[in-house]
């Protein structure tokens, strides 16, 4: 007998890591993978006596995304202590935010097959992370407080999203805005993304049911996987009659599975109340006027523009303005004049395989965007070759488009980049003798004899087989030592073949 | 007003503080008075000023996103009841069962 | 030469400037003095003899160079951070436990030039109104053994009454330096919230607690507070304006300053001598330049109960930390619950435990907006009632505690007998507004009964002013104050 259809309701609690210097309530570095226990202060190892001060740039970085999410910013923000025990915790309460966050009611939007989706935001707040646990070899557990007092933000959704792949997609459009407003990296294999789903089934036009919460999905594919497996956990348990507890479920990344958290040693009364270590922050009118002009033109937009002004299809705008830094590499390439599409192909082509290669990797000097070069042979090499800068890139798109080396000479002359650094490309084109061979005469001689050492393929031709063409083209690139261009070649062999 | 034992329990479990024996009772006694000489309170008649009216109105301080030195590992790690090289050691934290 | 011990702040530096004595001397007496009296009266958890001397030496090698505290013998109270040594707020919890860095007014006390000779004593954590809360030692009032010298802030009053300490400093979040400095019959000053940096102030309210100095006379008060004023960057409810100087006009006494005191003063219980100082002190204005007005005072009847709720909430969290994690004690557990639970069970003291659970009791969910909520509101009702009645008045006159020092271990058997002498002083806490005790007499029995006076927000100076002027009122010093080994009881100033 099949089960009754659910509907599903989901809504996300997102945290970013900031990208600040220093961590939000003081000044030690704000560092990954640091040694344990070296990037601590008494301020957030909680020592008694200490004092938390407020970062400015935190909050920037805050209102940033508040704007870009088009929330509405709160005119003052309060921060709260959240009361509970934890090892990682060192005072035993984090500061964050409770009933006066800094940003309320905004909205993400993304495209979900076919369809625009619009997901709101119920609030985004600033907060203080806490430190790291990791299981001791004699059964205890260890602390690393390196990480307490990171800045983050907690982006909270309203429960408006419908399924995995929803929630996966908002994700992912999540994690490209934050990285667009260069506030956070966005990896969530290192933690700086977190994601807790909060989920729960009801019968289609049904009162909300009971929410479980999924913690601990440190990948896109877990959060579809975690959300998949709990859906499939309530539907077993609400279509055998049963009833859902409110419990907190960990997700096991190695196991592939769900734990649930043992609901005793989380007697969840947090016991917020007004952090009276920090005055209440009035985010005035001038504030939220400097990071409006800081924003970005967000991916959306961007996408948009592609499409309408460079004439870019829906797909290529939105495989280009993934990473922003693609983007302002396209858009720096296309400085130089070259026709839009040609130099998107190149990059989704060419220049992707070689970043998926591990081969090069996009990234910026002094904000202008480059392809770096990495040599697996010699690390730090990044340092010593010569960056593929916009400039050289479509310089080779534009040695091929205006005929003066053939396509795979075009290839020839990025593998050459990839492998020894940047240039102009009419300099490789001569180091590497890629310079083709357009002249008609020296191409007629060289198609005369093709066609006369091949009567039996001329023959057939003739007959009909017209991609024999390529045949042709391929003998008299034989002859040409691969200098002849092929395109004028095949039209060459077309017309002595047809008359 | 009594605090019953359910409501001690819980209190004393949120504030991880262990109440035992003689000195649990005498405690929940002198808790009950007190709680009853606060509830004083709710009888005044208050429209709401800001509560933070005794900070005379400045603006929140807020510092410059720069670093400055830590402290050392020794400093950090040289107080700690349970040191484990670099970490500091604390009972085993089991967080959950298999569902 | 055991009359060095005589010198006020400044006189002393007068006696360093003529070359009259060395700090080592001055230095030496005081540790003469802690021998003969710290024995009976244990306002010390650690003195630091050795390293007194040798900071003593090192100022007379470097010679008078005119910092406002040069050579000042001081004392601290042990809940401010002292770097690499221990500071232990007077509870088994933070045995041993050494800060690796200084409370900011340490660094100011120091850079003033000051030579600190020891921590003090203190209730627990700072809850208490007696010092017998501490978990190591009871503090004896200096005046009569039998008797506390008051909390929390007991120990640092009693090596400034005993002359053990030339200042010190406290911290008040109730009455906690203006109380004991009644008790023990010398100035205890507090300043509006946020004038002193709590940085390095082991918290225990958070929107209450501030730091200020015992002396032995106004003048004095004012350098001290001076010395440790200010904006500070590590704390972020620090006033950003300059702190106002505070000695240049204590000549001027009440002169111009309109003073109001409580008209209904007789609702409230009090010892009688408590009441008759009062009232002739009142007497004396209206008789002198400086005629007080009757007003109702803000706060009285609601100031105890808000305060108990916003401070003990504050602490239950600010005392969170205290869970043999990361320093100070730690029980032998199996379990994470277990460490928290024994640690915190074995560590605490009573009164300790008593405030973390009520405080956890009024921000629980149920409860928070019967309690906590509401006494935030009433604190507002407070401050404004307050910043009305500053608008006609400049100082507020009143008794400091209901009583003289009580007998030790008179008032630990009903916590709220205890909580109620803090009625006088709650209110300044609450509004977060300056306020100051002076000696003011004797109670018949021989113990000291000091006045209080509290000012507008900001407005130290003027009650500098008119403590001064109550000082001139009173004489107390010259009146009952044998200075240990001198011979006459007169402050020989500069």
């Amino acid at each position: 007998m099949p089960a009754p259809r659910f509907e599903t309701v989901i809504g996300l609690e997102v945290h970013a890591q900031l990208v600040t210097k220093s961590k939000v309530f003081c000044s030690c570095p704000s560092i990954y993978g640091a040694e344990p226990n070296t990037m601590v202060c008494p301020v957030c190892l909680g020592l008694p006596g200490a004092l938390p001060v407020l970062n400015r740039e935190a909050v920037s970085m805050a209102i940033l995304m508040g704007l870009a999410t088009h929330c509405r910013i709160a005119p003052r923000g309060v921060f709260a202590r959240k009361n509970y025990f934890y090892p990682d915790c060192p005072k035993n309460y984090q500061i964050s935010m409770y009933d006066k966050p800094l940003c309320e009611e905004g909205f993400i939007e993304f495209e979900l097959e076919g369809e625009t989706r619009r997901i709101s935001l119920e609030r985004i707040h600033l907060e203080e992370d806490a430190g790291k646990l990791v299981h001791g070899g004699d059964g205890g557990s260890l602390v690393d407080f390196n990480r307490c007092g990171v800045p983050l933000i907690e982006i909270v959704s309203k429960p408006e999203i419908c399924s995995p792949e929803e929630a996966s997609k908002y994700l992912v459009t999540l994690r490209q805005l934050l990285r667009y407003l260069d506030i956070c990296d966005g990896n969530m294999e290192e933690g700086s993304l977190r994601c807790d789903v909060n989920i729960s089934l009801r019968k289609p036009g049904g009162a909300l049911g009971t929410k479980t919460e999924i913690k601990n999905l440190n990948s896109f594919k877990a959060v579809e996987m975690g959300i998949r497996f709990e859906i499939e956990r309530q539907a077993g348990i609400l279509g055998s009659g049963g009833r859902i507890e409110q419990v907190t479920n960990l997700w096991d990344s190695a196991q592939k599975r769900l734990l649930t958290m043992r609901s005793k040693e989380y007697a969840h009364d947090y016991r917020y109340f007004p952090e009276p270590d920090l005055l209440p922050l009035d985010v005035g009118v001038e504030w939220i006027e400097q990071m409006e002009a800081k924003l970005p033109e967000l991916p959306l937009e961007r996408e948009k523009r592609f499409r309408d002004k460079l004439g870019l299809s829906a797909y290529d705008a939105s495989v280009l303005c993934a990473e922003k830094v693609v983007a302002d590499f396209f858009e720096e390439a296309l400085k130089s004049g070259d026709d839009p599409k040609q130099v998107a192909n190149w990059i989704m082509r060419d220049v992707m395989e070689k970043v998926n290669a591990g081969q090069i990797v996009f990234g910026r000097v002094n904000g202008t965007p480059l392809l770096r070069v990495i040599s697996p042979t010699q690390p730090g090499a990044a340092e010593i070759i010569p960056p593929i800068e916009p400039g050289h890139f479509a310089g080779v798109v534009r040695v091929v488009a205006n005929n003066t080396i053939s396509s795979s000479a075009g290839r020839e002359i990025f593998n050459a980049m990839v492998k020894s650094g940047g240039g102009p490309a009419e300099k490789y084109v001569e180091s590497l003798g890629l310079k083709q061979e357009s002249d008609s005469g020296a191409l007629e001689k060289w198609v005369e004899e093709a066609i006369a050492a091949s009567p039996d393929e001329v023959a057939r031709y003739k007959a009909g087989k017209t991609q024999l063409l390529g045949f042709f083209v391929g003998q008299v690139m034989k002859k040409s030592a691969g200098k002849a261009n092929p395109k004028l070649t095949g039209e060459i062999v077309k017309k002595k073949l047809e008359g | 007003m009594a605090l019953t034992d359910d409501e001690l329990e819980h209190l004393e479990r949120l504030a991880r503080v262990e109440l035992t024996g003689e000195s649990r009772e005498k405690l929940r006694g002198q808790l009950e008075r007190i709680i009853e000489f606060v509830k004083q309170l709710q009888s005044i008649d208050t429209t709401g000023c800001d509560p933070r009216a005794y900070l005379g109105g400045f603006e929140a301080a807020l510092r410059s996103d720069e670093t400055k030195p830590c402290l050392s590992r020794e400093e950090v790690l040289g107080a700690a009841p349970q040191r484990e090289k670099e970490f500091f050691g604390v009972p085993p934290v089991i967080e959950a069962d298999e569902l | 030469m055991t009359d060095l011990l005589q010198y006020s702040i400044e006189g002393l530096q007068g006696l360093y400037r003529g070359h009259k004595a060395s700090v080592r001397e001055v230095m030496q007496s005081y540790l003469d003095s802690i021998a003969r009296r710290e024995p009976s009266i244990k306002a010390f958890l650690q003195v630091f003899g050795e390293s007194a001397l040798k900071e003593a030496a090192a100022l007379d090698a470097k010679g008078f160079d005119g910092r406002s505290l040069y050579g000042v013998p001081m004392a601290i109270k042990d809940n401010l951070c002292t770097r690499g040594i221990p500071t232990t707020c007077a509870s088994k919890i933070l045995e041993g436990y050494r800060p690796p860095y200084n409370a900011t007014v340490v660094d100011r006390l120091r850079a003033a030039g000051a030579v600190i000779i020891g921590k003090t004593n203190l209730d627990e954590f700072a809850m208490g109104s007696s010092c017998e809360n501490s978990a190591y030692q009871i503090t004896r009032n200096p005046w009569n053994e039998a008797y506390a010298p008051g909390g929390s802030s007991g120990g640092s009053a009693a090596a400034v009454a005993a002359d053990m300490a030339l200042a010190s400093l406290g911290s008040d979040t109730g009455g906690s330096i203006r109380q004991p400095a009644s008790l023990c019959g010398v100035v205890g000053l507090k300043g509006t919230y946020g004038r002193v940096s709590r940085y390095g102030l082991v918290a225990f309210a958070s929107s209450l607690d501030q730091i200020g100095p015992f002396a032995r006379d106004v003048r004095d008060c004012a350098l001290l507070m001076e010395a440790i004023a200010g904006h500070d960057e590590h704390d972020a409810t620090t006033i950003p304006e300059p702190s106002p100087d505070l000695h240049s006009a204590l000549e001027k006494g009440f002169d111009g300053l309109r003073i109001a005191f409580p008209s209904d003063l007789g609702k409230w219980e009090m010892d009688a001598s408590v009441k008759d100082i009062a009232t002739r002190t009142i007497d004396d204005l209206a008789r002198g330049s400086a005629p007080a007005a009757g007003v109702t005072l803000p706060g009285m009847e609601m100031s105890i109960a808000t305060y108990y709720i916003l401070a003990n909430a504050e602490a239950s969290s600010n005392l969170a930390r205290y869970d043999g994690v990361k320093y100070g004690l730690r029980t032998s557990s199996k379990s994470l619950a277990d460490m928290y639970d024994e640690t915190r069970g074995a560590g605490f003291g009573e009164e300790v435990k008593r405030r973390i659970l009520l405080g956890t009791y009024v921000l629980s969910s149920g409860y928070y907006d019967a309690y906590y909520a509401k006494a935030q509101q009433v604190k507002a009702l407070i401050c404004a009632q307050f910043e009305e009645l500053f608008t006609k008045h400049d100082l507020i006159l009143l008794p400091t505690s209901p009583t003289p020092a009580f007998k030790l271990g008179e008032r630990l058997a009903d916590p709220i007998t205890m909580y109620l002498s803090d009625i006088f002083t709650t209110p300044a806490n609450i509004a977060g507004l300056p306020a100051i005790s002076v000696p003011a007499g004797l109670a018949p029995n021989g113990l000291p009964i000091g006045m209080q006076l509290i000012a507008g927000w900001g407005r130290e100076a003027k009650l500098m002013r008119g403590a001064f002027g109550l000082e001139r009122i009173y004489h107390f010093r010259e009146r009952f104050v044998r200075v240990a080994g001198s011979e006459g009881g007169r402050d020989a100033g500069a």
